[in-house]
């Protein structure tokens, strides 16, 4: 399969020489960035999603974190029903795929029968229940696909039933369900996403891969906005070693790159470096679970004096150092649900409170707590942060507190079922609404078994998953995050990330928030 | 009979070799350089607590990553603590972690090797159809593995039972460090007991010990007269050679996250995380790097020197 | 001669067999699912289809003895983190660039380390041999995660001399290899002096001198063949150690190697690779020790092969 790469880089080669052909006398721009991740997982219905299928295959619809719109994608219209419940989408016309094929609404009803297929072990299939069918099918209650709620009307009109109105879904559609060529998985298997087999209809095709290496994505001339695509290649190189990637930008091998907490003093007072310095907001909340099943955690007194003692704008200050927002709530700025600051919920810093509150909890001044056990999924920040609260609450409240750094991915499953008293969680957002974290994370029916419980709290949230009035449904999260994070403490929110960035003066790309590199908005100046 | 062996090996023996060999040590000028720079070491590992001037888990935000100052010595790291602290109590870590694997290395190594090599036949065959397998296993996969299966399994989720308790929670005491020495001491010996094997094998060929053999000297005498003397200068040789590595382990297991918890201030932890800061923050990745070397410098000036005195072939 | 090879080579077959039987049991005892997030467990109907997809429903005697059935035919299973690639297909694009990178390592490791170690023990007590040793103990005292960023600042992002990270190019392969070799050149200088050292005082060393033999011809004809031997029985497992200790280094020039494979696996319980590099790195380690064993006959040919095995 990849003994054929010559092939391939002939014809990449030849690819690249159509334009200087047609005489349009344009330069080639290339970029390169880097990448934390192997990138030889393609297939978006398979896994989970990342930069480069991101940019090979098209979703019914985007989304702009910038302007919180939903735009056009692959569906250049749709309409709803007036329950809420059906979506009917147009797909553009006059589009094809990069083997001359049009894209049709069967590529994309195919795509969503493949990711709820229990066959096809999607990952991410959970976030398709709320389409009819989709549950049941995922799995295993029944093998036939055409309950599911995904129907062709015709080529270019694809409708899809959802179980109850749900005003989140459209913006979700923004990162699951790309279209998916079905005849190439019928002839290669598998291998349909190798360079040499790929077919695609998004902005780029995948012309090189080498694992845990690079990877090459060229513009592909048959995208629908192709004339819209700025950049010609870009190189993705894999760079795991954060220090070594702001190396190979300082040598001029890379023209973007995320700077390391420990680097960022220097960045910023550098004159060069800091010109080229760029923060700004990233979609994900970074938090900290408490263990409800087991002594102090069981009273929820003991959880909001632990919260109260915690400093977060030193932590944002001084460990994180990236202009990160402090989190009184969970769900970030930006997303449909999240609660203005001036709302006052949360549990704010206060020593004096904190104290006084675990007194109450008849431990005072930490008389007869039991050692308490913070983990943390080994990783250099989660370790900083977790000392640095590990500080405080020995500080403040006088807790004896053990940190318990746990590897790889044993952590949530263990997490999650109440091996430790306290540990870390992040979540960064798949679409921008409140949906995302309440209704998939917290609920009795899909939280951790060892977080806190409150039937309040799931009814709210289930409510507002289906709640169609904006209004109404910002004041039902209001509650549902005052009762989560304030009335109960089960979550302590800590802060909202940040992305901080070097980017070479030529480079200018769009940085909206969203999960994933949407290199085909990004530009190059010459 | 075996008198006049000994006789004929050490000759002009006056006193006995021990002593002998303390004053060749002795007279070894970078041994004794080697042997106080280790003393001092231990000293410092023992008065940490009245050595340090800060306590080495508890910091100053406002002092993050200070550079070396009045206040402190050596600068702070990312949360403010002093970093001249945590290298003090840190000795005390890394020189457990080289004793403790270096004791259990050499011990066993020389044992297993000797019996091996000498007896030879059968229960070599035997002995060594063991180490090959143990040899065989990569040991920085097998001590990744094995270091990931007790980490995780904290809490007794998976693994149940007293024993298990009773190591999480000695690991746990000790800040992590438990598991890496049971890790290094594991796999460390094998290799011992093979260089061991192997000089035995070629020393048994040799005319000192077939003259001693000829003149019907007994298995145990030869074993501790002759051929344990003369492995004992490489051996240890090797043993010094191997503790950079033990403490590398260390740093290495810190550098993937599964080495000692924070905020135990062992110097793995300090020299994984100073590389990363080494061009914003040079303090961070130099000093731990300095006293890695001091135990370094030690131990191999020691080494030489015992190599010198003990080597009973030497002037 | 060949009955010795062919003997080991059927040893290595029941150490194989216990290797495996030891790794599968210690990677199904560290908890969690290949399938999990670090973020969210993967709701229980999710991970039953995966694990079904991929056997992991059956008991663990089945598991085994359907791998080792596959292995055996050459087939090391899937890669539960990329379903396009078998680790056969791993194993074939991330193995040459750990052993290119070891064999690089080892020649910087014994061009360096063995000179330098004859050289000080014919100068014994001079300051060559405290400098050579000096150098030598700073040598390892500085391990490879701190010497290649330091070589990444001031090779390449001051003085501009050699690229950054990345392999592929013999610029690349530089700061690497010198990164991985230098500690272990330390360790066989100080090998070759200690050895060397106690050959020379060895009575047919003596005896040679006093024969009259130019210096030269005693130490290269027969002080430096003896003084070998426990350098020799490290080679073997050196390579093998440089080939599969190539983790850090791979990590910090972002070079797609095996090693730092590894580690990946291991982080994700992605089981098959888990498995095949094991067993792979195992295999190597046999055969390099092999070598060691038949070398043993050309350096010291007092010993034979029947003895040495």
């Amino acid at each position: 399969m990849i003994g054929s790469r010559p092939l391939v880089r002939i014809l990449s080669i030849s690819m690249m020489l159509i334009p200087l052909l047609l005489g349009t006398g344009m330069a080639q721009k290339t970029l390169n960035v880097s990448l934390s991740q192997d990138p030889y997982i393609i297939d978006p219905t398979a896994n989970w999603l990342y930069d480069v299928p991101a940019n090979m295959f098209v979703t019914l619809v985007g989304y702009d974190f910038e302007t919180s719109t939903v735009s056009p994608a692959g569906a250049d219209s749709w309409s709803v029903s007036d329950d809420g419940t059906t979506y009917t989408f147009h797909i553009r016309e006059g589009w094809n795929w990069s083997d001359g094929k049009p894209v049709t609404a069967e590529d994309y009803a195919f795509a969503f029968e493949r990711i709820v297929d229990p066959a096809t072990a999607a990952p991410m299939a959970y976030r398709l229940y709320i389409i009819e069918g989709a549950q049941a099918l995922n799995q295993g209650e029944t093998t036939d696909m055409s309950t599911l709620g995904v129907k062709v009307i015709d080529s270019q009109t694809l409708e899809i039933k959802l179980v109850s109105p749900a005003s989140w879904f459209l913006s979700s559609l923004g990162s699951i369900g790309h279209a998916i060529p079905k005849w190439t998985l019928e002839t290669h298997g598998d291998d349909w996403t190798l360079p040499e087999n790929v077919v695609v209809n998004g902005p780029y095709t995948l012309t090189q891969i080498e694992a845990e290496d690079l990877a090459v994505l060229e513009k592909n001339p048959s995208y629908f906005a192709a004339d819209s695509v700025d950049i010609d290649t870009i190189n993705l190189y894999v760079v795991k070693e954060e220090s070594t990637a702001l190396a190979l930008f300082e040598d001029g091998d890379l023209d973007i790159v995320s700077v390391p907490a420990t680097d960022l003093d220097r960045v910023k007072n550098d004159p060069m470096l800091s010109a080229e310095f760029y923060n700004g907001p990233k979609n994900i909340i970074y938090y900290y679970d408490f263990n409800v099943l087991q002594p102090p955690f069981d009273n929820v007194k003991v959880r909001q004096a632990f919260v109260a003692a915690v400093d977060k704008q030193s932590i944002v200050d001084f460990i994180t150092k990236g202009g990160e927002v402090v989190a009184p709530t969970l769900t970030p700025p930006g997303s449909v649900g999240h609660v203005p600051a001036s709302a006052g919920i949360g549990i704010p810093f206060d020593p004096e409170h904190a104290k006084a509150l675990l007194a109450e909890a008849g431990y005072p001044g930490g008389e007869g707590l039991p050692p308490i056990t913070l983990a943390f999924n080994s990783s250099e920040t989660h370790s900083r942060i977790a000392q640095a609260v590990q500080q405080m609450w020995q500080q403040t409240l006088g807790a004896s507190v053990e940190l318990q750094p746990v590897e790889g991915r044993a952590y949530s499953q263990i997490a999650a079922e109440g091996a430790f008293n306290v540990w870390r969680m992040g979540w960064g957002m798949d679409y921008p609404d409140a949906n995302n974290i309440h209704g998939e994370l917290f609920t009795s029916e899909v939280g951790a078994p060892a977080i806190v419980r409150n039937a309040q709290y799931d009814s709210l949230v289930a409510e507002a998953a289906v709640e169609q009035d904006p209004a109404r449904r910002l004041e039902m999260y209001t509650e549902a995050e005052k009762i989560l994070v304030q009335d109960e403490a089960g979550v302590m929110p800590i802060y909202w990330s940040a992305e901080n960035l070097l980017i070479k003066p030529y480079l200018k790309p769009v940085l909206s928030g969203s999960f994933n590199r949407e290199f085909w908005k990004w530009t190059l100046e010459n | 009979m075996t008198q006049s062996v000994k006789a004929s090996l050490h000759k002009g023996a006056s006193n006995s070799p021990q002593r002998r060999a303390l004053r060749r040590l002795l007279r070894h000028r970078a041994a004794v350089a080697g042997g106080i720079l280790l003393i001092l070491l231990i000293l410092i590992a023992i008065f940490a607590p009245w050595l340090a001037p800060k306590p080495f888990d508890e910091g100053d935000l406002l002092a993050n990553y200070a550079p070396p100052s009045a206040k402190f010595p050596m600068g702070a790291d990312f949360l403010g603590r002093d970093l001249l602290s945590r290298l003090i109590y840190g000795t005390r870590i890394s020189l457990t972690v080289a004793f403790l694997g270096a004791f259990f290395a050499f011990m066993v190594g020389l044992i297993y090797g000797v019996i091996a090599g000498y007896y030879g036949g059968r229960l070599d065959s035997l002995m060594m159809r063991i180490v090959d397998v143990l040899y065989a296993f990569p040991s920085l996969l097998f001590i990744i593995l094995l270091m990931i299966t007790f980490k995780t399994g904290f809490g007794g989720t998976v693994i149940h039972g007293w024993l298990f308790q009773l190591i999480t929670n000695l690991d746990s005491r000790m800040g992590g460090v438990f598991l890496i020495i049971v890790g290094i001491s594991v796999t460390s010996w094998v290799g011992m007991a093979r260089l061991t094997r192997g000089m035995a094998l070629a020393l048994q060929k040799s005319d000192f010990i077939q003259s001693a053999v000829a003149l019907g000297a007994k298995d145990s005498r030869i074993i501790f007269r002759h051929l344990v003397p003369s492995l004992v200068g490489p051996l240890l040789v090797r043993v010094t050679l191997a503790i950079p590595g033990f403490i590398a382990t260390e740093a290495f297991l810190s550098f993937i996250g599964i080495g000692a918890t924070p905020p135990t201030p062992s110097w793995g932890i300090m020299i994984a995380e100073g590389f990363k800061a080494m061009r914003s923050h040079p303090h961070l990745a130099i000093y731990p790097g300095i006293a890695l070397a001091m135990v370094m410098l030690a131990f191999n000036f020691l080494g030489d020197g015992l190599r010198d005195a003990l080597d009973p072939h030497s002037k | 001669m060949i009955t010795f090879i062919f003997r080991r080579t059927l040893a290595i077959i029941p150490v194989l067999i216990v290797i495996s039987l030891i790794t599968f049991l210690l990677m199904h005892a560290v908890p969690g699912s290949p399938f999990a997030t670090e973020d969210k467990p993967l709701p229980p109907q999710i991970q039953e289809n995966l694990e079904a997809y991929y056997y992991l429903d059956e008991t663990l005697v089945q598991q085994y003895l359907r791998y080792m059935g596959n292995a055996l035919r050459g087939d090391l299973g899937p890669s539960y983190m990329q379903r396009t690639r078998t680790v056969n297909d791993i194993i074939r694009d991330h193995l040459p660039p750990s052993f290119v990178l070891g064999m690089l390592a080892l020649f910087v490791a014994i061009i360096l380390g063995i000179p330098i170690g004859v050289i000080s023990a014919l100068r014994q007590n001079t300051w060559i041999d405290y400098l050579a040793m000096f150098l030598a103990i700073a040598g390892v005292s500085v391990p490879a995660m701190t010497l290649g960023p330091l070589l990444i600042w001031g090779v390449a992002l001051e003085l501009h001399l050699l690229p950054v990270a990345r392999w592929g190019t013999w610029q690349q392969a530089i700061l690497p290899a010198l990164t991985l070799g230098l500690g272990h050149a330390a360790v066989i200088a100080r090998l070759t002096r200690a050895s060397m050292l106690q050959v020379i005082h060895e009575d047919y060393i003596r005896t040679a001198h006093s024969k009259g033999l130019s210096e030269r011809r005693v130490v290269i004809k027969h002080a430096l063949r003896n003084a070998l031997i426990p350098v020799v029985t490290v080679l073997g497992p050196l390579f093998a150690a440089l080939v599969t200790g190539s983790m850090v280094v791979e990590q910090i020039f972002a070079i797609p190697g095996l090693g730092r494979y590894f580690i990946d696996s291991v982080s994700s319980r992605d089981y098959p690779v888990i498995m095949g590099t094991t067993l792979l790195f195992s295999v190597m380690l046999v055969v390099s020790n092999l070598a060691v064993d038949l070398s043993y006959t050309f350096i010291d040919p007092r010993i034979r092969l029947d003895q040495a095995k």
